[in-house]
């Protein structure tokens, strides 16, 4: 007989916005969980409104079998003792399997004897063990913050206040997290709050929809697309909708009700941002647009069925919003931010690495050094963007919206007469800030951008406040990747190893008072260095091996140039053609570290005895003046080529040369030819450590 | 509704409820979580169910009086339940039908929000609630009160009374909304929210209140060393509302600030302990309620 289970939990409204992830999480465990207890089913189902979590399991065979089967133990000899009476091992043996010693039996196996036990079959009734399974399940859910209430022994992401368990047509009395399981659950509460009794599992579902529910998440979600392209049609709007609101709306609730607001026209001059910040992120409506800009309107989603007084509510709130943000910038336009520079004296970037200005002194010296070492760009407009580009966290739109810093600069510059290009800086130098954002457009904003990122990730070093688990502070992990990926994607050659000595200089020498911090730049490097390793792996898709022989290899770290070199490494490493490269490389280096002593790598040529080893140092003589002109032109395949060339030669030399002569200066002049071939396997990358 | 039926009705919804109904407190807070009712009843193991309605202080929301929406002194009405009773949603959403707020007509959504509140060394986990797109109401649950673990955990409800009246009186502008059929909220408080937003924003004199901070802080600690922790948490009030001044003013940079609010939390966090202690000595007298 198969059976289906019923799961349903009741809890306080969830948070909206990592919903579905956690009811997959418990979907997943309780799948795991099943398999682990050797359950056999067909499929789990899972459902979520912003009050109830219900998983369906299908099909479960009732009866777990567990085969009759022989486990074998210690050894016989290590049971008994001369007496015959049983020792340790064996009771343990028999503790451990529930059973008394002479219920085991003595067998051969692999021509020794041992003390077996014969399992028989065992079979386990699947109801027994569910409470334990779902306890399980509710309990290992990770990364939500959880919660205790009342005086419950349980924590769980928020109340739970009810918990209805059907197995097969059967109501599962229970305790699962200490609360008892019920046969009666609730409809839409926002209609009624009358417990509805259910008897069977078909009911379950037939008497949620008719009481207000719609279970299905993505019929929902269907609902609400629906409901929206119909205003859109009614109303005549733009067809393009920015629907990253949708799921979370789609969680908010047991059943969605669409409406249209509308607020005044005026405010449609506001900055797009702005309206985008208050419509969307603060009150969670949709914004609709005509003709690419947008529309006066708003499209929210009720948990009831509308009605004028809940549309005039909701515009009644958004309007003193809206009046708010119109006054912020009438107020900041009159009053010029731009010529307020020494007002970031009061902003405070970090407690111990001063003020929004003397970062911004900093941003312009580290902008001219990244400007002098490679982009050498003549306009020098990055010197005003530096100069300008935290001025917006003066004015009061940023105090009171600090997440339109940036944004609110770029557009009153704009409003103030300043250049595009300076204007677009202000904005463009906090780029990118996550993975999808593209970086700066301008070099001048790139320059800024990286040297606003680089003073950061220094800062924090100098001041000991390096991440930590989930602790970073100023969030350095992003400003490092997204330092790279501007030195990555601009194919900028730049040490960031001299760029963070500059940048300590420079903070160490303005604060005076930053306490010594001898590790801060070797640490700062070794965080950089581990950015830089996944940047490669993540983004470029370069193996790991390939990536370490350079990026350990390489005591200076410079972003474009170590990527240039891994690629070359990664483009001759899987070519069957180069095999002996890889091969000679490691023999040599594996001899070299044998002898273990160091070779000057200058060769007497008076001591070469055999032709094998004169051949081969001429040979390395005669390609090292152009290994020399294609590392400084950074032709690192081409580098790697020549070499290749060598690997005849090479053979050849361990073929027919015994290294350890007899004496002894033979034998060191031969190591030393040998390290002289390994100084040039070894000019940008430990390329041994991949031989196959 | 008039302003004032609104804290008639929702005291007595929560004093039929089971609740004790309370005064609010005598010095000035910013929230109504300062109240010692919630703050310090949160701590232990004993119930306690109080309703009380609390006038608060926040110098810096202050808009002499010509802002429609915003006021450095307005009105809270909490709601303490310890243990949080299973029902408490329910609850709620009961005593807003009793001022005439029904689930069925209006679009009420309860939006996650954890709460923190750094100078009390208190967290909670819990929700703003919506009221058609107005938040209303916070609604949490303690986790940690003064840097330690609530258990039982306390449920917290915090009304919004400006905002209530002004969604039942459908109005714009909290000055016109009725105290009484005869009077309005404006012809009570304009001209306090004018006076104390000129004292708050430009007459505030730093020196003094510094001075102040420091001095009640020696005091605190002085008489918590002799085992009083109750005036030594009203202390530790008036230094929050001295700091919340001195910010107002903008006499701080937001570093000091940081650090004075570090020095707030250092004291509530002995504060909580010493209560704490002192409750157990006589043996936490309310369980017998429990």
């Amino acid at each position: 007989m198969k059976k289906n289970l019923l799961f349903e939990i009741g809890v306080e409204d969830l948070p909206a916005k990592n919903l579905n992830i956690f009811s997959e999480k418990i979907k997943k465990n309780i799948e795991d969980s099943f398999l682990n207890n050797k359950i056999n089913f067909r499929s789990i189902d899972n459902f979520f409104t912003n009050i109830r979590l219900t998983f369906t399991v299908n099909d479960i065979e009732e009866n777990i079998k567990i085969p009759k089967q022989e486990i074998k133990g210690p050894p016989y000899d290590k049971c008994f003792d001369n007496e015959g009476t049983p020792t340790k091992t064996v009771l343990g043996f028999a503790k451990k399997h529930k059973v008394s010693v002479d219920l085991l039996s003595k067998k051969e196996f692999e021509n020794k004897y041992y003390i077996f036990y014969e399992q028989p079959e065992e079979i386990t009734k699947v109801k027994d063990r569910l409470p334990h399974i779902l306890e399980e399940a509710l309990k290992n859910v990770e990364q939500q913050k959880r919660m205790r209430w009342g005086g419950s022994k349980i924590s769980f992401i928020r109340p739970i206040r009810w918990l209805l368990l059907f197995y097969g047509d059967e109501n599962l009395s229970c305790k699962i997290c200490g609360i008892q399981t019920r046969n009666n659950t609730f409809g839409n509460k926002c209609i009624s709050n009358n417990e509805i009794i259910i008897n069977n599992i078909d009911e379950y579902f037939i008497n949620i929809e008719k009481n207000g529910v719609e279970l299905h998440q993505s019929k929902r979600k269907e609902l609400i697309n629906r409901e929206i392209k119909n205003i859109i049609k009614q109303n005549k709007f733009d067809d393009n909708i920015d629907s990253s609101l949708i799921d979370e709306l789609t969680n908010m609730t047991e059943y969605p009700h669409i409406y249209l607001g509308k607020f005044p026209e005026k405010y449609l001059d506001l900055p797009d941002e702005v309206l985008r910040y208050v419509i969307q992120d603060t009150q969670k409506y949709f914004l609709v647009y005509r003709d690419n800009k947008i529309a006066n309107f708003f499209i929210g989603v009720s948990n009831v069925k509308v009605n004028s007084i809940i549309i005039k509510g909701n515009e009644r709130v958004i309007n003193p919003r809206l009046d708010d943000a119109n006054f912020f910038i009438t107020k900041d336009l009159a009053s010029n931010i731009f010529e307020k520079k020494d007002f970031l004296k009061r902003v405070i970037f970090h407690k111990k690495l001063g003020s929004m200005f003397d970062k911004v002194q900093r941003i312009i010296e580290i902008s001219s050094y990244i400007n002098s070492q490679t982009y050498r760009d003549n306009k020098i407009l990055f010197k005003e963007i530096a100069e300008v580009c935290k001025l917006d966290l003066i004015s009061n739109m940023v105090v009171e919206i600090p997440k339109l810093q940036g944004y609110i600069g770029a557009y009153y510059a704009k409003e103030t007469g300043l250049t595009t290009v300076v204007a677009n800086g202000i904005k463009d130098h906090y780029s990118p800030k996550n993975p999808e954002d593209g970086i700066p457009g301008t070099v001048d904003a790139q320059i800024v951008s990286m040297a606003d990122k680089i003073d950061t990730i220094v800062g924090i070093f100098l001041i000991n406040e390096k991440p930590s688990g989930t602790r970073d502070p100023l969030a350095i992990r992003r400003l490092s990747y997204g330092l790279i990926r501007i030195l990555l994607n601009t194919k900028h050659s730049l040490s960031l190893t001299k760029l963070v000595d500059e940048t300590q200089k420079l903070i160490s020498n303005k604060l005076t008072d930053l306490k010594k911090n001898h590790r801060a730049v070797s640490d700062c490097n070794e965080f950089l260095t581990e950015k830089l390793i996944s940047t490669f792996k993540e983004d470029y898709g370069l193996p790991i091996d390939v990536i370490s022989s350079v990026v350990g290899h390489d005591k200076d770290i410079n972003p474009f140039d170590m990527l240039k070199k891994i690629e070359a490494v990664n483009l001759v490493y899987l070519d069957k053609s180069y095999q002996g490269l890889f091969t000679n490389a490691k023999r040599v280096s594996n001899i070299l570290k044998k002898s273990n002593q160091d070779f000057s790598s200058i060769i007497n040529e008076n001591l070469l005895r055999e032709s094998s080893e004169k051949i081969l140092y001429n040979s390395v003589k005669d390609i090292d003046e152009s290994l020399k002109q294609l590392l400084d032109k950074r032709l690192y395949e081409d580098y790697l080529k020549k070499l290749n060339g060598l690997n005849f030669y090479i053979e050849s030399f361990f073929d027919e040369v015994m290294i350890n002569d007899k004496e002894e200066q033979i034998k060191l002049n031969r190591l030393s030819l040998l390290a002289l071939i390994n100084k040039n396997y070894t000019k940008f990358a430990n390329i041994a450590i991949l031989s196959h | 509704m008039t302003f004032q039926e609104i804290i008639f009705k929702l005291k007595s919804f929560w004093a039929d409820n089971g609740c004790i109904s309370l005064e609010p407190y005598d010095y000035p807070i910013g929230a109504a979580t300062f109240h010692p009712s919630t703050f310090l009843r949160a701590l232990g193991p004993e119930p306690w169910q109080a309703v009380y309605a609390q006038p608060c202080r926040r110098p810096t929301d202050g808009r002499y009086g010509e802002n429609p929406n915003r006021l450095q002194h307005y009105f809270q009405l909490q709601v303490i339940l310890k243990p949080s009773p299973d029902e408490i949603q329910d609850l709620y959403i009961e005593s807003l039908a009793s001022i005439g707020v029904h689930r069925n007509k209006n679009d009420i959504k309860f939006i996650d929000d954890n709460w923190e509140s750094p100078s009390l060394g208190a967290a909670g986990v819990g929700w703003e609630v919506w009221l058609n797109g107005m938040e209303i109401s916070q609604f949490t649950y303690f986790q940690q009160i003064g840097g330690l673990d609530c258990n039982p955990v306390t449920g917290e409800l915090t009304y919004g009374l400006e905002r209530i009246a002004m969604h039942l009186q459908e109005v714009d502008n909290l000055y016109a909304v009725k105290w009484n059929n005869e009077i309005s909220y404006g012809e009570i408080y304009l001209q306090n929210e004018e006076e104390n937003s000129k004292y708050n924003f430009e007459f505030v004199e730093p020196k003094i209140l510094i001075k102040f901070f420091e001095d009640m802080e020696a005091e605190c600690i002085r008489l918590l060393e002799n085992g009083l922790p109750i005036p030594a948490y009203d202390i530790l009030l008036q230094n929050s509302h001295t700091l919340n001044l001195l910010d107002s003013k903008q006499a701080i940079s937001s570093t000091e600030r940081q650090a004075y609010i570090l020095r707030l939390r250092k004291l509530s966090f002995l504060i909580a302990k010493k209560y704490l202690e002192n409750r157990e000595k006589i043996n936490f007298p309310l369980m017998k309620n429990s």
